[in-house]
């Protein structure tokens, strides 16, 4: 699984909107690191790849990505 | 009886939607942006989808959306960020004090330098007499999309327009043109709209949204919490974030969410035809009473609204004798001395009587009113 990571809720909203349109579904997390305090991530686990090119695309977005 | 003809303070009634609104909003919604439970997850979404119709009527992003208190919050924000850095600024003199008083406390402390274009019935010489008072350093034109004061709309498309060719911002206040007028950032040119959520929008008091065309960027003038980048000395960077310090007021915004769906829903040329239609029979009306000034003039275009005196009294005198019949209307400077100078009515009449129509007002209760206003005599 990745994660899309927003320094703003607004814009990890307008993501997973953006997202929904093109048919993909992913969970609006919030996220907390004690470096910079609350941003916001959005779950995706299916069609990675396809999604990450979606986002580049559009949202300037940062990654954090599950090995396993 | 009790008969409203001040809309143009705010807009009384509501829709019945906004009350709605306003009574789920009490007992559905926690803080937005706090946290990821159900309550704060509601408000969240309730906030977010508001950004989009408002981005969606004002042909905007949602993120370039900030709510606000009012539009005196929103136009502070704007004008104070944009001149942070000073220099010269040019307004009308049909401003309201939400527009004046910022600039004059600026211009004041030395900040910045300022002039008052003059306006005239005819478009043209608007534009030329913003034009002429362009220099190299002017960085803003801030105008009213149409005064609070005459109603008289001002040529802001194509003051957006001469904005966009000299490459300065335009900064406008919409309180008293949206939901009336259809207003598009991008065709209009109009880099930072600012309006009140409470006016032609139906919200309730308490509500105003600043919206940016994400091309000037403005610093934020109040520190504190915003829901993101909590651990970082300093506010975000980025909008809405940056100028929504502080509790979101969640409904207020969940009226103004409800009042933009009824104006959808009704048809804004629609809202704007009955109430022009009611200031036209307003009109017609007083002129059959000699001793009627109405301040209207057959060349300008105009909102809802119709500025009136009678001779031999002041606007408070003529208005307190309507407030005790039962037709609340507002008389005196409407906070906009710089119109009123210009109109000359300061001197004589203490300002004027402003009759604003909305949605809800009738062709009887305007009838009553005019009947009235002749009995007075």
């Amino acid at each position: 699984m990745s994660t899309a990571i927003f320094p703003s809720e607004t814009l990890a909203r307008r993501a997973q909107k953006f997202l929904a349109m093109n048919g993909y579904t992913c969970a609006l997390v919030r996220l907390t690191t004690p470096k910079e305090g609350c941003r916001y991530g959005l779950n995706i686990s299916e069609h990675a790849k396809e999604v990450e090119t979606l986002l580049q695309n559009r949202f300037h977005v940062e990654w954090k990505r599950d090995s396993a | 009886m009790m008969i409203n003809f001040d809309n143009a303070a705010t807009t009384f009634p509501k829709p019945p939607e906004v009350r709605f609104a306003v009574e789920k909003a009490l007992i559905r919604y926690g803080n937005a942006g706090r946290g990821s439970h159900l309550l704060a997850e509601r408000g969240s979404e309730l906030v977010y989808s508001t950004r989009e119709i408002i981005a969606e009527f004002f042909h905007a992003q949602p993120e370039n959306v900030v709510f606000t208190a009012n539009c005196t919050h929103a136009l502070n924000y704007a004008i104070q960020g944009e001149l942070l850095q000073g220099g010269h600024v040019i307004i009308s003199h049909l401003e309201h004090n939400s527009v004046a008083r910022p600039v004059y406390a600026l211009a004041k402390s030395g900040k910045i330098r300022y002039s008052i274009a003059d306006i005239s019935d005819s478009e043209t010489e608007i534009l030329e007499n913003f034009a002429k008072l362009i220099r190299p350093d002017t960085k803003a034109i801030i105008s009213t999309i149409a005064s609070n004061v005459t109603g008289q709309i001002l040529p802001f498309r194509k003051i957006g327009q001469l904005c966009r060719e000299k490459n300065i911002c335009f900064i406008a206040d919409g309180a008293q043109a949206c939901g009336i007028l259809p207003i598009d950032l991008e065709k209009d040119c109009i880099n930072i709209l600012c309006t009140a959520g409470h006016k032609s929008l139906y919200g309730i008091t308490g509500t105003g949204v600043l919206i940016s065309d994400g091309k000037f960027s403005i610093p934020p003038l109040m520190q504190g919490g915003s829901g993101s980048l909590s651990a970082l000395p300093e506010m975000p960077d980025f909008l809405p974030d940056a100028l929504e310090a502080g509790t979101l007021n969640l409904i207020g915004i969940a009226s103004l969410n409800a009042g933009i769906k009824f104006i959808q829903k009704t048809g804004m040329e629609n809202i704007f035809r009955s109430e022009t239609a009611l200031c036209q029979q307003f009109c017609e009306n007083l002129k059959l009473i000699p001793e009627v000034i109405i301040y209207r003039n057959a060349k300008a275009e105009y909102v809802p609204i119709v500025s009136f005196n009678l001779k031999g009294k002041t606007a408070d005198e003529t208005a307190g004798i309507l407030a005790k019949k039962g037709f609340c209307l507002r008389s005196g400077l409407h906070c906009a001395p710089l119109a009123h100078y210009a109109l000359q009515t300061v001197e004589t009449y203490q300002g004027t009587v402003r009759f604003a129509p909305s949605v809800f007002s009738s062709k009887e209760n305007t009838q009553r009113l005019t009947e009235t206003i002749s009995a007075i005599r």
